[in-house]
């Protein structure tokens, strides 16, 4: 699915949301599509772009951390073999 | 029979019977033991049996079931159950139970131990009656949690086993000087007798350690993700939980809680989007949770201390659930990140399925556990006139829906897999487990009744409305439409973001080279008055692992913070006696 396809959907969930409004005489349908969507939004951008950036390092960079994935395939198995 | 004196032991009621009047918490604290010293074959089904029995004694307990001990002259309610203490209790039981069956074959003796021990100090925390003995267990639980995250067996889990008690050493020493001082000055352990002034701001700082509360929280996603698959899934129950009951008795209605509890919620779910490591992301969500929890706790209505309790109730459930789930894939594929996973929906389609019913819990989809007890809690803020910290937890939510239940699926079933994976055959006791706790949170999300009969004041909240139908799946809807929007943004790279850890992690790491240095001097100077004394080794020493596993400084360092916080207690103390004029002998 395009970016503009998914636009597109957004604002048409946002137009039927207010339209929802008008018609049941209560703001909460658009209200909250309009504020879940500016909130998605601006978590990803902000979060990804601005956020991220101060405080996202390459993985095992941090000290104490291994830099690998948290385990492998064999993870589980030191204490099966210890314990059998 | 009550009032009955048992030697040192007063029942005051037996009417409960001899059942209940065991603890639960010391039962499963025994039983651990029991289980480490049998074989074996036959530790994981006794530990799976206590546990069940574990689950029976606290379901049959009432409110108001109270053993007092006298010690030293001292009258202390080890086990009290309240009405706010019972739901806590039944749902630790409840995961502990489950946690024996998900960890049936790969739990050893002593991690089962651990993990019992763990939930046996969490129980007695949420059944003491005074806050001595709240201390104690809460004490306690800090060393089983160690030995838990250490029962993985690595270097990297002993180091961050050495860094949470590290943190919890101080934040326990902060809580023990507040309850003294506290005693010092209102002569009495009871919980009536909190107030929060002088050493009640101590003793809420101890709590809001164990709460994760920002900037105190690292410890969490630090040592979370370093135990084993069960150990996570029984560290996400205990340890935050006990704190937010430990807050809901003695600090409902305290304002710098609503905001304490809102910088959570909005921190971790940030912090979880950006996350690439699924057990780390998921870690970071219990922060997030736990700050909708706080937060209704400082709102202080009947209503937002019932909400509280539901959601602590649910998040047991539901995030045992995800933790299971992602426990599963980390099991099968040996690979926690994102960035390494993907494409797993042909090989693993139930443990996706049972992942979901815990994803759209947690974002609180209507039908799951999550919608009763986060729309509770949630609107119990709002009505208590903090609205605006209620769009700052509904803010929250949408980050809640759109990690946990678009960004780690998609890119975990999903997305594309990064090379050839063999994938290890997932046990039948783990799908057990999670099927069992994926129930759990269907039922309570289709009949809340079933939770809201459990909440210390009876609750009339109704769930089912149209408005908060169509309000959680607006939000649902649009967030999902946001998300495909801006996907591609949030494919995950191998990073890993920093923390307010990086004081303790790094800072000693930089302080080593200059700290040795000043020592040796220290110690050169002293040997030319007395080679005895640098032979007897008052050279000092710091401890380096590295080498891939980074620096960790051992030893010296546990002493400086214990040594620190020693001061701390000293000070608190000499203030205590000070301002109180009680003279303590």
């Amino acid at each position: 699915m395009t970016t503009r396809i998914t636009l597109i959907i957004a604002v048409a969930i946002v137009i039927v949301s207010v339209a929802v409004d008008l018609f049941i005489g209560s703001a909460v349908p658009g209200r909250m599509a309009l504020f879940s969507l500016v909130a998605t939004l601006t978590l990803i951008l902000a979060g990804k772009n601005i956020i991220g950036r101060v405080i996202s390092r390459p993985a095992g960079s941090r000290v104490g951390e291994n830099g690998e994935e948290t385990g492998n395939l064999e993870w589980a198995a030191p204490w099966e073999r210890r314990d059998g | 029979l009550n009032g009955l004196h048992l030697g040192s032991v007063v029942m005051d009621d037996l009417s409960f019977g001899l059942f209940t009047a065991l603890h639960p918490g010391l039962v499963l604290i025994l039983g651990g033991l029991l289980v480490a010293a049998l074989p074996r074959r036959l530790s994981a089904p006794a530990c799976t049996a206590i546990s069940a029995a574990v689950v029976l004694m606290v379901w049959s307990m009432s409110p108001g079931d109270q053993i007092t001990h006298g010690l030293y002259g001292l009258e202390l309610t080890l086990f009290e159950v309240s009405r706010l203490g019972r739901p806590f209790a039944i749902v630790f039981a409840a995961l502990m139970l489950l946690a024996s069956v998900f960890g049936w074959t790969l739990m050893n003796r002593l991690e089962r131990a651990a993990a019992m021990a763990t939930v046996g100090a969490g129980l007695g925390v949420v059944l003491a009656g005074d806050l001595l003995s709240l201390f104690l267990f809460w004490e306690f639980k800090v060393i089983t949690v160690v030995l838990l995250i250490a029962a993985r067996g690595q270097a990297a889990s002993s180091a961050a086993a050495l860094r949470y008690l590290r943190v919890h050493l101080i934040g326990g020493v902060v809580l023990l000087g507040g309850l003294m001082w506290h005693t010092a000055r209102h002569q009495s352990f009871g919980f009536d007798s909190f107030v929060v002034e002088g050493p009640g701001w101590l003793i809420l700082l101890g709590v809001l350690f164990g709460a994760a509360a920002i900037p105190l929280h690292s410890w969490l996603p630090d040592a979370y993700p370093s135990a084993t698959l069960t150990g996570t899934v029984v560290l996400s129950a205990i340890t935050t939980k006990s704190a937010v009951y430990a807050l809901a008795r003695i600090a409902p209605g305290v304002d710098l809680l609503v905001w304490v509890g809102a910088t959570m919620a909005v921190v971790g779910v940030i912090f979880a989007i950006l996350e690439d490591d699924v057990r780390r992301l998921l870690s970071y969500h219990i922060i997030s949770q736990v700050g909708f929890m706080v937060t209704a706790i400082g709102a202080g209505t009947a209503s937002s201390i019932n909400g509280a309790t539901a959601h602590a109730a649910a998040h047991v459930l539901y995030k045992g659930l995800l933790l299971m789930a992602v426990g599963a894939v980390v099991y099968a594929t040996g690979r926690s990140r994102l960035s390494g996973l993907g494409g797993l929906i042909t090989h693993l389609p139930w443990v996706f399925g049972l992942y979901m019913i815990g994803a759209l819990s947690i974002s609180g989809v209507v039908g799951f556990s999550g919608f009763p007890a986060k729309e509770l809690a949630v609107f119990a803020v709002g009505d208590a006139g903090a609205s605006t910290a209620q769009w700052i937890l509904k803010f929250a939510s949408v980050g809640t829906f759109l990690s946990v239940a678009l960004k780690l699926p998609a890119l975990t079933w999903f997305g594309d897999q990064d090379g050839p994976v063999p994938i290890r055959k997932i046990p039948a006791s783990m799908y057990i487990a999670m099927a069992a706790a994926a129930l759990a949170n269907i039922a309570i999300g289709l009949r809340p009744q079933i939770l809201f009969a459990l909440l210390p004041t009876e609750e009339t909240f109704t769930v089912f409305t149209t408005a908060k139908i169509v309000e959680s799946s607006t939000l649902i809807l649009a967030t999902t439409a946001g998300y495909l929007m801006l996907r591609h943004r949030l494919a995950s790279k191998a990073t890993t973001n920093v923390d307010v850890d990086v004081v303790y992690r790094e800072l000693p790491a930089a302080l080593v080279p200059h700290i040795s240095a000043a020592v040796r001097t220290m110690t050169h100077s002293l040997a030319t008055q007395s080679r005895r004394v640098q032979r007897d080794g008052l050279r000092s020493r710091a401890h380096i692992e590295s080498g891939g596993s980074g620096t960790v400084v051992a030893g010296w360092m546990l002493a400086a913070s214990v040594a620190g916080a020693m001061v701390v207690i000293l000070a608190v103390i000499v203030t205590a006696v000070g301002t109180s004029g009680v003279t303590i002998r």
